[in-house]
């Protein structure tokens, strides 16, 4: 880099700037909007930007309208990850006995959890999911769905058991033939692991972190603080999309699974 | 046993909160404001600030590095640079972002296009270099990875370039958390508008995103592409030519899908977005570099989105080149640094379309980047803009600064000379703090007890 005096630079620099705002606004006009050709009045003058009106068409709880199925594309994220875990009659099975033939959505949660916004935002959102699902005839029978505890201490399987029951989802009816026929016959499947060595690799795998929150005494006080991630896996067992709670919405993942069903190869 | 209904998380427990455009269920009192709204944020005092650094020949190991600064009140080491990662090279280290988690830290070098990622959080006082990302222009076509901004489970990159051409031309770019590439989302055109609505100028450049993600929107801003941004600032001002490769527009996008809706003209290279973040603000303000002039961006009565100059930045005319924003959380206050008076201005936006200053300050030479806490009171300034525009001499003021506002004035609290560290030139900010980690609050009361 040549060296310079600095005042002259100084100088010199600020003069190729003011060439360069002239240049700047002769490019377009200040005080313009976007959109479809209107004219340069128009925003009102309160303290806000006038509230738009309700979306017509948009589903109950959302903002706005869901692009349209097939309109978009959901790449493969990365390989959904197997491990042990536990049913809630307490019998093992592998994750990947859930995973495979269907969409599954795979939401971490633990039932104590009381955050409006995190685990039980999840299970609202698979309440309404399985009546909405069973509904369209375009993804009726073709996602399941999947809650699974990162506290093995707290959640035992007999309070997923319970869990289970105290949102709507009964007992599951899942025959006891063991396998992955089976177990995929549920249609909402709520599981638990025997231990943090057996849920810690389930967590990394997906990317799933969770803070174990102490008190000033150092001690586990029991709570577990944790940012909401569910997971849409394909029958491939890719995950093609992930949710945090600003995302979560029944009508953004039937929309998900209609995209990735559209762009299935046919049979 | 029945499942317990009880709130397990306590407020003197609570240290990560989800923010979403709903009401935390702890005040957050410390996190910046400008963050991902899918990230794991700060409700405790920060202790450190992260400080992703360009290198420069001559000073110290003359590399890129991600700088720690101890910001904990009381700590031995307040205010002063406990750490140092060098990913050794010069890259044109510039911008970078958290990944969801909060986990990572990616840092882009806008000029070889390679991300360096850090674990910070096996300790959060010691970031280490784990990753380097090297495949971002080969896989993309995009060139100069800017914003890195967490999306659940992936990062999308802001780019300011293209691999044909070195010009303006440019994509937003997702990458997983684990660093593979997943696809590029290419920023419309005149010949290629993408299904996006252009009323005038579509010119294709990037450089800043933002989401909302209650309103199932992105936006993006354009500034200008590697062959602008790696020439000298002086001779690019004397190339006719080059000085016409500025951005004039910010760019709609369906956050779901990732497809542009619309094009808006804001011209004079728009750079910084700041999203406000009350649940029923549906705006956002950027700034135009060349004009001076602070814009608002708002969703219109018909589902539109607008855009609208509504305040001049100190007097255009002067050109003081507005380059950072900070947007308080109450979304009154906004922070704006201009690079060529070296000043910090405040300004009172509690009525969006018509901002009002009511403070400025002097904080160097030459001023770049603004963080501030949640709160409000603490405000974090650094200098470097590009290695190839900031300014010489006398004049090439690099440091760290940091202030607390007390409702009035800036009162400051440390400045660190960066030159005289032999770290180089600071650019881009970020908070850290142990109590985002699991054992994170052992080793802050560790910490702690040995000052």
């Amino acid at each position: 880099m040549t060296s310079t005096n600095p005042s002259t630079a100084r100088h010199a620099g600020r003069t190729a700037l003011a060439a360069l705002v002239v240049l700047a606004a002769a490019l377009g006009p200040i005080a313009c909007r976007g959109g479809h050709g209107r004219g340069a009045n128009g925003a009102t003058t309160g303290a806000q930007p006038a509230a738009p009106a309700a979306i017509a068409g948009a589903p109950a709880g959302l903002q706005f309208l869901p692009p349209e199925p097939g309109t978009y594309a959901l790449p493969a994220i990365q390989p959904a990850a197997d491990g042990a875990v536990l049913d809630r009659d307490g019998r093992p099975h592998r994750l990947f006995d859930y995973l495979g033939d269907d969409y599954v959505l795979l939401a971490f949660i633990y039932s104590r959890c009381s955050v409006a916004t995190a685990c039980p935002l999840a299970t609202r959102v698979y309440q309404q999911l399985r009546r909405q699902v069973a509904a369209d005839p375009q993804v009726a029978g073709r996602l399941r769905l999947v809650t699974l505890s990162f506290d093995p201490a707290g959640d035992t399987p007999e309070v997923m058991r319970a869990y289970a029951r105290e949102v709507g989802a009964g007992d599951g009816g899942a025959e006891e033939t063991g396998g992955d026929a089976a177990v995929r016959r549920e249609a909402w499947s709520f599981l638990t692991t025997a231990s943090q060595a057996d849920l810690e690799p389930i967590l990394d795998a997906y990317g799933q972190f969770v803070v174990r929150e102490v008190g000033a005494d150092g001690r586990y006080t029991g709570g577990i603080s944790h940012v909401l991630k569910v997971y849409l896996i394909d029958p491939q067992r890719q995950v093609r999309n992930i949710y945090s709670s600003g995302f979560l919405h029944p009508a953004l993942v039937i929309n998900d699974v209609k995209t990735l069903l559209l762009a299935e190869p046919e049979a | 046993m029945k499942p317990q209904a009880t709130r397990t998380l306590t407020a003197t427990a609570l240290l990560v909160a989800l923010s979403l455009g709903l009401a935390l269920p702890v005040p957050a009192t410390a996190d910046e404001t400008c963050q991902s709204p899918y990230m794991a944020k700060i409700t405790s005092q920060e202790d450190f600030l992260y400080v992703w650094t360009l290198g420069k020949e001559g000073v110290g190991d003359g590399s890129d590095k991600l700088v720690t600064v101890d910001v904990r009140p009381g700590s031995k080491s307040f205010g002063k640079v406990i750490h140092s990662e060098s990913v050794g090279g010069r890259h044109e280290a510039h911008h970078g972002g958290f990944t969801d988690d909060r986990r990572y830290f990616w840092g882009g070098g806008l000029d070889s296009s390679k991300i360096f990622v850090f674990d910070v959080h096996t300790d959060a006082a010691r970031p280490r270099l784990v990753r380097t990302i090297d495949d971002f222009a080969a896989r993309s076509g995009a060139v100069g990875p800017h914003g890195h901004y967490a999306l659940p489970g992936r990062m999308l990159i802001s780019a300011l370039s293209n691999d044909k051409d070195h010009g303006g031309r440019t994509a937003l770019v997702e990458y997983t958390n684990d660093g593979r590439y997943l696809a590029t989302h290419w920023v419309p055109t005149a010949d290629d508008p993408r299904g996006a609505a252009v009323d005038g100028v579509a010119d294709g450049y990037g450089y800043d995103v933002r989401a909302l993600p209650r309103r199932n929107v992105m936006l993006s801003s354009s500034f200008t592409g590697w062959s602008n941004y790696m020439m000298d600032f002086g001779q690019m001002l004397q190339d006719e030519a080059a000085m016409k490769r500025f951005g004039q527009t910010v760019t709609v996008w369906d956050l779901h899908s990732r497809q542009p809706k619309q094009v808006l003209q804001v011209p004079g290279a728009p750079l910084e977005i700041r999203f406000a973040l009350g649940p029923k603000h549906d705006y956002a303000f950027t700034a135009a570099a060349l004009t001076s002039k602070l814009w608002l961006v708002h969703e219109g009565a018909d589902g539109d989105w607008q855009a609208q100059a509504v305040a001049d930045i100190g007097d255009p005319a002067q050109i003081p080149l507005p380059v950072d924003l900070s947007l308080s959380a109450d979304d009154q206050r906004l922070w704006v640094t201009t690079f060529m008076d070296g000043k910090a201005r405040l300004f009172d936006v509690a009525d969006p379309f018509h901002p009002r200053q009511i403070y400025e300050q002097v904080i160097g030479s030459q001023l770049n980047m603004v963080s501030q806490s949640w709160d409000g009171k603490r405000v974090y300034f650094a200098s470097s803009l590009l290695a190839n525009w900031d300014k010489k001499g006398d004049d090439d003021q690099q440091f760290v600064k940091a202030y607390r506002w007390d409702g009035t004035r800036l009162v400051p609290e440390f400045s660190l000379d960066f030159y005289a560290e032999q770290l180089g030139r600071p650019h881009l900010m970020r908070f850290g703090a142990y109590a985002l980690y699991d054992g994170g609050a052992r080793k802050a009361a560790a910490a702690r007890a040995s000052r």
